[in-house]
């Protein structure tokens, strides 16, 4: 153990140290001076409120540096972060985006087979009397733009409702593969009231068909578009119930 | 900022000088306000209460600087002495907002540099216990596992040659991976031949139990606004000594 020094500093005032002890000291605890008088140390080593005083004046300091910009700022930092978890996140979509260019798509390939779908795709024959086919305008093309996914669309896919007021609606798998004549079906459960339409979009958002249910329960619409990646919505009076994704194909 | 300036408008514009330190005063009275001790609807109010004290003070404060720490330290520790004169003066000392504890900071405590920054908040904790800081740097690396290095030993003075540094070395890392009571035979070993003064185990915990509640409450603050205990402690002192040593 250190000799005791003798105890004359008068910024020893009275009881406890004054601010510009407690200064002093906290200047030496963050290292801004390289040492500070023994007497103020043996006195701040037995007096629990001034040691209390000085590690708040040491934090302060601490803090206004970091505010001066003089350490490293934790806001800065967290920017920082978040600029780098965005450039990710951009890089990533590029990745997944050239992975599902035309060239590769699955979606797009001869060989793959539709996912199973939660409801069968019923081949087109008259049996629709319930069905209200309107605007059926197809406009997409069949140049890869056509195939691309649409970032919006796609991060609504598979959400689901956790009320219980849900009407559990069913449609074909997210994959699925339309050839122009075939039927989009979907369901949703028959008790559920609300006025319910399908609205059919493009990858590019615009409109290609629409259709209001005559019946409860169940909605089909033929699909007569050209080869593209397209998004159905079951739309309620002021919720969208369901939204998937097919493609059609040649 | 300049300290020469500081003390230029201290002597001969005193109000220009309180403009300049108003970024250091907000400063001061947000980071209170962060650590629990005031609603933060309540900023303002204090800002400008402390700015009203500070212009009625400002005569007092000419004549009390000394000039032995920079003026922007000495002026921080006055305002920050106004700010707690205003809390007791208006409420006991409250509860911490459960955000000081919940963490709404975007800062996980895991964060680098935060770590960093508590890490050296202990080392200025334990070297506010000024003779004890050898002895209780010791027990505190001991208990955490740690190698105990040379430079440890040679903070308790250089009466120890080379070889006899070298033995308590080995006696020090004796005590990794035993239990808290060999530790502290270890401990009352290794401080009787330090301090030469021999001590019991039972005493050296008795004593470090005592010293630790001084850095708790120091690390903790009063009112609470952290909840350190031994155990994280240690975990501060493994994960800092860590990093020290990672690239």
């Amino acid at each position: 153990m250190k000799e005791e020094q003798p105890y004359n500093n008068p910024a020893v005032s009275g009881n406890h140290l004054d601010e510009n002890a407690i200064g002093q000291y906290a200047e030496f605890l963050c290292g801004i001076v390289p040492d500070v008088p023994a007497d103020i140390r043996i006195h701040v080593e037995s007096c629990a409120e001034c040691r209390m005083e000085v590690m708040e004046a040491a934090d302060l300091i601490r803090n206004s540096e970091q505010a001066a910009g003089k350490l490293p700022d934790k806001r800065w930092r967290s920017a920082v972060r978040t600029a780098i978890a965005l450039v990710s996140v951009l890089i990533l979509a590029i990745i997944i985006q050239r992975l599902t260019s035309p060239s590769t798509d699955p979606l797009i390939s001869p060989n793959s087979k539709p996912t199973t779908p939660t409801t069968p795709i019923t081949p087109t024959t008259p049996t629709t009397p319930i069905t209200t086919t309107t605007t059926t305008t197809p406009t997409a093309s069949t140049t890869p733009s056509s195939f691309t996914p649409n970032p919006t669309y796609e991060a609504l896919l598979g959400a689901a409702w956790r009320g219980a007021d849900n009407p559990e609606v069913k449609g074909p798998g997210n994959d699925a593969a339309f050839k122009p004549g075939d039927t989009l079906m979907i369901t949703w459960d028959a008790g559920f009231k609300d006025n319910f339409t399908l609205l059919v979009v493009d990858n590019h958002e615009n409109e290609v068909g629409k259709a209001a249910a005559g019946a409860a329960g169940r909605l089909e619409w033929a699909v007569n578009l050209s080869p593209g990646l397209y998004y159905w919505k079951l739309l309620g009076k002021r919720e969208m119930w369901g939204i998937g994704r097919m493609r059609v194909e040649e | 900022m300049n300290n020469d300036e500081d003390i230029r408008l201290l002597n001969e514009d005193p109000g220009k000088l309180l403009i300049r330190y108003q970024p250091t005063i907000r400063i001061i009275v947000k980071s209170l306000s962060f650590k629990g001790y005031l609603p933060r609807r309540d900023v303002s109010d204090l800002i400008q209460e402390v700015n009203r004290k500070l212009v009625e003070r400002m005569p007092r404060i000419r004549q009390q600087y000394n000039g032995r720490c920079r003026f922007m330290t000495y002026f921080s520790v006055v305002v920050r002495n106004l700010c707690m004169e205003e809390f007791r003066k208006f409420r006991l000392p409250q509860e911490p907002q459960s955000e000081a504890f919940e963490g709404i900071s975007p800062d996980s405590a895991t964060d680098p540099l935060v770590i960093r920054q508590e890490y050296e908040r202990f080392c200025r904790a334990l070297r506010l216990l000024y003779r004890e800081e050898p002895a209780l740097w010791l027990s505190f690396k001991v208990l955490a596992d740690l190698d105990v290095s040379p430079a440890d030993i040679e903070k308790f003075g250089d009466s120890c040659n080379q070889d006899q540094v070298d033995a308590l070395i080995v006696t020090a890392n004796m005590a990794l991976h035993k239990n808290r009571k060999e530790k502290f035979g270890i401990l009352s070993e290794l401080l009787g031949i330090l301090e030469g003064k021999p001590r019991s185990p039972e005493a050296v915990r008795k004593w470090f139990s005592s010293r630790l509640e001084d850095v708790l409450l120091l690390m903790n603050g009063n009112p609470p606004r952290s909840a350190y205990t031994l155990d994280i402690l240690i975990i501060l002192l493994e994960k800092s000594e860590n990093d020290k040593k990672s690239p």
